[in-house]
């Protein structure tokens, strides 16, 4: 433990974090200052002058941090963080500040573009935006006769709100958000569970934590708010860490305790916990009882049958060390657990993240300092006019996915490809499944066939994998160029709005989306103009925040546009908030007996179901995890050449033991091959080298996400260029002819591409830790 | 990986900041101070017999003097502001000695073999003597450079100015020995007989002079590596590139077997040392080795890692 | 009378999560160009299974106070400021090298657009202008501290009072001023790199 502490104000809270921050950051810098200045500001090098800013919101992940556009003559030289904002309060991780290097990505798109030849094929003609707006508002029109067989996809329905507007102003249901790709089963599940999506381990404050299926050290929604607080709460308040994982993470190396465990038995580790925790009676009888909706004696019994020795045989770990840390866990508090998309990402995956909250639920470390917390966000106004929501489709309420309520992008390709759902035209905007979907294979051959997708809009800064397969392609602003007001949960507690500015204008002749999804409707007429009558964005922008108590009377969007993140500075985080109106969920009551999951035939009590595919893994087969990196965000980081010059590969880590007795040395390149079930045609395999390595469990083989591209140009597949090849004068930089990490195939290879597309079934997620694969040499 | 090893997860490669380059350089100059030390004490010595090697030599050195900096001002990142070495020069640093060494030693040595050729004895023999010291120090240095740049094990030895300045004599001596054979052979017309035959004494003379400079220049080195060997980890790492590592054939192979002992079985062979072929191939096989003594030098010195 | 200014650095390994926000930092702040860098981590993983633990260290330029850099540079290009920074003076420099082959630390670089030798100033820049360097403002868990550590005032000067703390080679005699708490041997020692598990293929550049 350190001996003094460090950074007063981290520990004073929100209030005194925003009086420094304003101070420093929107007040003169002190010349030779006693103190230097923590952040939020920046010098020009040789000058010494300041640079001018504006604050905006990155979007290079879920965490939404507050960030600052640093400008000289009117160009970004630099991404630094918001010392105001409330979740990274002044920090970037390498990818929030790498976002300039998208922004002046040599490959951007710059001109609307019409395919030339076959889909696929990448040869364009250059359109005007005048021709591009013409052809694509003639087709929309004609197709609005029936307006369920447009189909929009984003990468996250909650934070792109333009395109959900658009979707429904044109009449369709259809609006298909990424979080079916990724924590749909964690937020099934804990709605499900405490009426609210998601959850905020208050790690800073706590006392003893436990993590399943998560790396909050290297990847996480809320990356830099969770790590920063996550290492004070194990340096400051010297709480305990304990991680469960299958190979070895920077969190491990972090914890004070770390397991392997088999792959996809999280479940069966909490629930012999809770076990435990019950026999025992170091439970929180209180709490239980007033609290949710079973009783400690019903919860007792149908515990008892995870026994710490059956849990032992099945999940490797030991019966010894479960009784303890379920003991510690018990007995320490405040105490919290932090599990993420991982957890859940498997067959058994709303079961995995339900087992883990009622670790937390019997102990009564439900929304207490320090305990797991009920997610604060602010809510947004949908400006009125609202465009009425469409009747569900089938791809927006899959049969036999009863209860996947946050959708399911995987499902919906699945159905789409077997002509389930119709569709006339296709729009894709800030997703790119072609390379993130499990089966990109199958997707890209989707997009590929003009029967079934006959006309592709690609509304995109780049050309990433998807966008190679359309039919037009409308150049967009990336994240700095760009307009909307965010909200996420806040690791502080305290709800905050933060915005996303544009700290440059629009490069060459691109459009932000709200621009051109605005143009689009008042062309394709026949109603949905009636829904983008803004004369500005920042009218927009100004509906969508206006029922934010407060906000107004400080200066509203004005406010927003100066600091870039507004709270309330005197609230303090409402612990135990539920204590006024229960839960939201219909029982009032966290429903650890889950009414909804009993009538759909599901186990209504946290309950363990063993994967099937893991049960009888032959000798050269292998559980495949692919995992995160601090380094890459799935595709939205690709063309980031100071990500891709530190992180362009993912070799396949194998067990060293498991290596020796295949036969396999490191470096060698060794051959994944998707155990198929039996009917499925096609073979899929990859071909990547192998880390051989002490920190993976014997059955997992393991590869990190976020390369492997074949699209998206010179940086991403690690090409030099000269500057002469590069039109526009402002993406002429110097690093492009230094680019010196390709090699001739590509860099990394696309893991996912061999996962089939499985959604869990009830979150409706896709299951990505199922994945058993047949591990050759070559 | 063997089971249970340190694994480098991750790590970034290093420039390589001393290209050969540096290492030619590190080979003209020594070339040069071995010729000229050769001259000078053809001339002290004054007899008749050493005149011809004294002229020859007289010449190479201030000649190979202007090629050696040439590889310098080529390494240089910014070569158009090479006079920066003189406007700002410091004290402190090697480079700064060298830079004026390299002009007054070159300068030194054109007005000594104007001297020699113009016949004028004593002048010689006095800026000879003046010159000895200076064509040290010139080749001295470069091992100051290696050897003050402590960060690099192999590099960082007492012994290095010295190695280098014997390496140098022995290269020198070679050269010498090469460009007075073939004169001897094709240039010398006007000899009488018993002029061609001390001549060709002389030359044998001068390749025997050599193998005993070899030998000492094997016991420094020898000596050196031992140290190495017995000093701490990074400096065992160091001994261990060059006799087993990525150097060992440059340096066992080249340096030591092909530029050393086969060169001395040559000239002191009871055979051999009668033949002037026998002591060119010598010669030539010498400097061979020296270069890659350079070679091995002053890039394996940089191949250890530091970090 | 107050002591002159030294700055330094103090990175504590305990709260360091490996995330590379340095490194990036440091590539926006000072144009460093690809293929070189001013800061980087060196991450290695030891023991066997199941007892595997990482070790990681951001490595930068200590800003000797002994700086063998600055004795060897035959310009004085390179130089050292009242408050200890080791800079480089771009104009200077006629880019010999020397510097990098005497530095024990392999911090400094040549570099390749400009033909220029540099290494990291602790963000000299900021640091005139009362600002802590870009990499210490960056860093997402406050592993590094900035300060003067001859005010006892200052959070360096007390960091350094009240841990305990190792600089890498300190048999050089170069006096480091980046100092660590809690820093692995075996991470801050030269050994041979084996592998790279993110990097493919050779940087080095062999000119010959
Ligand atoms: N830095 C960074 N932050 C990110 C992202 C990123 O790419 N990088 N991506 C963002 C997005 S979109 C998302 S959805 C989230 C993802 O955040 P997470 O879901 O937390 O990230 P993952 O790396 O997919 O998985 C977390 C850990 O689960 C482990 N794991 C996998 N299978 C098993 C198993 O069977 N058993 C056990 N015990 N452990 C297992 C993996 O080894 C991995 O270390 O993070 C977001 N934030
Ligand atoms: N096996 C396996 N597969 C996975 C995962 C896994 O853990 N394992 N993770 C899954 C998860 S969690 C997720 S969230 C999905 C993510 O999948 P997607 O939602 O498809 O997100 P990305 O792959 O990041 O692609 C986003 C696209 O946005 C574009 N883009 C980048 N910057 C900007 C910008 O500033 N503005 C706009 N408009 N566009 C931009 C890029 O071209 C990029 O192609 O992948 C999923 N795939
Ligand atoms: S964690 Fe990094 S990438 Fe994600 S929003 Fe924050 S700065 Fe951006
Ligand atoms: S930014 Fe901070 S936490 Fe990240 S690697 Fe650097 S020192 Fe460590
Ligand atoms: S670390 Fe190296 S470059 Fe930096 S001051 Fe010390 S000797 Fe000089
Ligand atoms: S390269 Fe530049 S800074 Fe380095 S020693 Fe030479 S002149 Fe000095
Ligand atoms: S102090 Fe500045 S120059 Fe030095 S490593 Fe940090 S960012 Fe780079
Ligand atoms: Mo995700």
């Amino acid at each position: 433990m350190r001996n003094i502490t460090r950074r007063d104000f981290l520990k004073l809270g929100a209030a005194s974090t925003a009086v420094l921050a304003i101070e420093t950051q929107f007040g003169p810098i002190a010349s030779a200052a006693e103190r230097l200045i923590e952040g939020g500001r920046s010098v020009n090098r040789t000058s010494g002058l300041p640079r001018s800013f504006l604050p905006s919101t990155c979007t290079q992940c879920p965490a939404g941090c507050g960030n600052m556009g640093y400008i000289e003559e009117s160009r970004v030289v630099k991404i630094g963080g918001n010392t105001m904002h409330l979740s990274n309060q002044g920090s970037l991780c390498a990818r929030g500040q790498a976002g300039i290097n998208a922004l002046y990505d040599p490959d951007r798109l710059l001109k609307p573009m019409r395919r030339n030849g076959l889909r696929g094929k990448n040869n364009w003609e250059m359109i005007s935006w005048e021709e591009a707006y013409g052809e694509v508002a003639k087709i929309l029109a004609a197709a609005k006769a029936n307006p369920n067989d447009f189909v929009f996809m984003t990468d996250d329905l909650d934070q792109d709100a333009v395109g959900r507007r658009f979707t429904y102003a044109y009449g369709s249901p259809n609006a298909l958000g990424g979080t079916g790709f990724y924590d749909a089963n964690k937020l099934v599940a804990t709605e499900l569970t405490w009426g609210a999506a998601g959850d905020v381990p208050d790690v800073s404050k706590s006392k003893y934590i436990l993590v399943f299926g998560a790396n909050p050290l290297e990847s996480n929604p809320q990356f830099v708010g969770l790590a920063r607080r996550l290492i004070n709460g194990i340096q400051q308040n010297q709480a305990k860490l304990v991680v469960f994982d299958v190979r070895l993470t920077n969190t491990k190396t972090r914890a004070n305790e770390s397991h392997y465990v088999n792959p996809g038995t999280y479940a069966l580790v909490a629930l012999s916990m809770a076990n435990v925790i019950m026999q025992e009676g170091l439970y929180d009888r209180g709490f239980i009882e007033q609290w949710t909706n079973v009783s400690p004696a019903q919860l007792t019994q149908h515990l008892a049958q995870y026994t710490p020795e059956r849990a032992e045989a099945e999940t490797g770990v030991s019966a010894l060390v479960i009784r303890r840390i379920a003991t510690e866990f018990a007995n320490t508090h405040p105490a919290t657990t932090i599990s993420d998309a991982m957890l859940s990402n498997f067959a058994n995956g709303v079961q995995n993240e339900r087992a883990v909250m009622l670790l937390n639920i019997i102990t009564g470390n439900i929304d207490v300092k320090g305990g797991l917390c009920l997610p604060r966000k602010y809510d947004l106004a949908e400006p009125a006019p609202v465009p009425p929501v469409p009747a569900p489709s089938v791809l927006t309420n899959p049969p036999n996915l009863p209860l996947a309520s946050h959708g399911s992008i995987e499902k919906a390709l699945q159905q789409i490809k077997e002509g389930k759902q119709r569709v006339s035209v296709l729009m894709t905007h800030g997703v790119n499944p072609a390379y993130s979907s499990a089966d990109g294979g199958l997707v890209e051959d989707m997009l590929r066939d003009e029967k079934m997708i006959p006309y592709h809009i690609a509304v995109t800064p780049f050309m990433n994998e998807t966008a190679l397969m359309a039919d037009i392609i409308l150049p967009e602003t990336t994240f700095l160029e760009d307009w909307e007001v965010e909200v996420r949960p806040s690791p502080e507690l305290v709800p905050y709005v933060s915005l996303r500015q544009a700290v440059v204008p629009p490069m060459e002749s691109t459009a932000s989306f709200f621009d051109i999804a605005a143009k689009l409707a008042n062309l394709v007429m026949g109603g949905m103009e009636q829904y983008f009558a803004f004369k500005t964005v920042n009218d927009y922008l100004k509906a969508r925040i206006a029922n934010i108590p407060g906000l107004a009377q400080a200066g509203g969007l004005e406010y927003l546009r100066q600091h870039g993140v507004w709270y309330d500075p005197k609230t303090r985080p409402n612990y135990g908030a539920f204590m006024a109106g229960g839960f939201r969920t219909p029982s009032g009551r966290i429903e650890v007996f889950s009414p909804r999951l009993a009538e759909k035939n599901f186990s209504a009590l946290p309950s363990y179901e063993p994967i099937a595919a893991f049960r009888e893994i032959k000798d050269d087969e292998m559980v495949l995890t692919i995992f995160d990196t601090a380094l890459q965000t799935d595709a939205k980081t690709a063309n980031c050449m100071w990500l891709d010059e530190i992180q362009h590969d993912n070799p396949i880590w194998i067990n060293s033991v498991t290596a020796a007795r295949l036969g396999i040395l490191h470096g060698d390149p060794i051959k994944l091959l998707r155990k198929e079930k039996s009917g499925v045609a096609k073979e899929r395999s990859i071909i990547s080298t192998a880390f051989v390595t002490e920190g993976i469990h014997e059955k997992v083989v393991a590869m990190a996400n976020g390369v492997g591209h074949t699209a998206f140009g010179h940086i991403a597949e690690g090409e030099k260029m000269t500057l002469d090849e590069i039109e526009v004068p402002a993406l002429r930089d110097a690093n492009v002819t230094l680019v010196w990490w390709g090699h001739k195939d590509g860099i990394g290879v696309n893991a996912k591409q061999i996962v089939p597309i499985a959604p869990e079934p009830i979150g409706g997620g896709q299951a990505w830790g199922d994945m058993v694969v047949t591990i050759a040499k070559v | 990986m063997e089971h249970g090893d340190v694994n480098v997860v991750y790590s970034v490669e290093h420039q390589l900041p001393l290209v050969m380059y540096i290492g030619q350089y590190f080979f003209f100059t020594g070339l040069s101070a071995g010729s000229f030390v050769i001259s000078v004490i053809a001339t002290l010595l004054g007899r008749k017999e050493f005149k011809p090697v004294g002229k020859i030599t007289a010449l190479l050195a201030p000649a190979l003097l202007i090629i050696a900096p040439l590889n310098l001002i080529l390494d240089l990142e910014q070569p158009l502001r090479f006079w920066h070495l003189f406007l700002y020069y410091n004290w402190a640093s090697p480079i700064t000695y060298g830079s004026f060494l390299l002009t007054a030693y070159p300068v030194m040595g054109i007005i000594y073999a104007v001297m020699v050729y113009t016949n004028r004895q004593k002048a010689a023999k006095i800026l000879g003597v003046m010159g000895i010291p200076l064509a040290v120090s010139v080749h001295g240095y470069t091992g100051f450079i290696l050897a003050l740049a402590k960060a690099r094990a192999l590099w960082n030895t007492a012994a290095m100015p010295t190695i280098f300045l014997v390496s140098a004599m022995v290269s020198g001596i070679g050269l010498v020995v090469i460009v007075a054979a073939v004169r001897w052979k094709w240039f010398d017309k006007e000899a009488d007989e018993e002029q061609k035959a001390t001549d060709k004494k002389v030359i044998l003379q001068l390749s025997q002079i050599m193998a005993y400079v070899i030998m000492l220049d094997l016991f420094l080195i020898l000596s050196d590596i031992l140290v190495l060997l017995t000093a701490h980890a990074d400096a065992f790492e160091a001994g261990m590139l060059l006799l087993t590592g990525n150097f060992a054939f440059l340096f066992v192979g080249v340096e030591i077997i092909l530029g050393s002992f086969i060169p001395m079985l040559l000239v002191l062979g009871p055979k051999s040392r009668k033949s002037l072929t026998a002591a060119v191939i010598a010669s030539i096989l010498v400097n061979i080795g020296v270069y890659a003594m350079r070679f091995v030098m002053v890039i394996g010195g940089q191949t250890t890692p530091l970090s | 009378m107050p002591e002159k200014k030294r700055y330094a650095m103090v990175i504590d390994i305990r709260r360091c999560i490996a995330c590379h926000a340095c490194t990036v930092a440091c590539k926006a702040e000072m144009a460093v160009p690809l293929e070189v860098n001013a800061t980087w981590l060196k991450i290695v993983e030891k023991g066997a299974f199941p007892d595997t633990r990482r070790f990681w260290l951001p490595r930068l330029c200590n800003n000797c106070t002994d700086a063998i850099c600055a004795r060897n540079c035959p310009t004085k290009a390179t130089y050292k400021r009242e408050d200890g920074i080791v800079m480089v003076d771009q104009h200077r420099c006629i880019g010999c090298k020397y510097c990098i082959a005497s530095c024990p630390y392999d911090v400094r670089y040549i570099n390749p657009l400009k033909n220029i030798v540099q290494k990291c100033y602790f963000c000299s820049h900021r640091v005139d202008a009362g600002l802590v360097p870009a990499c210490v403002e960056t860093c997402p868990t406050r592993a590094m501290v900035f300060g003067d550590k001859n005010d006892s005032k200052s959070e360096v000067a007390q960091l350094l009072a009240s841990n305990a703390t190792v600089v890498i080679k300190k048999e050089m005699q170069t006096d480091p001023q980046v100092f660590y708490i809690s820093a692995d041997e075996t991470a801050m020692s030269n050994i041979e790199e084996e592998i790279n598990y993110y990097t493919e293929g050779s940087l080095a550049k062999f000119r010959f």
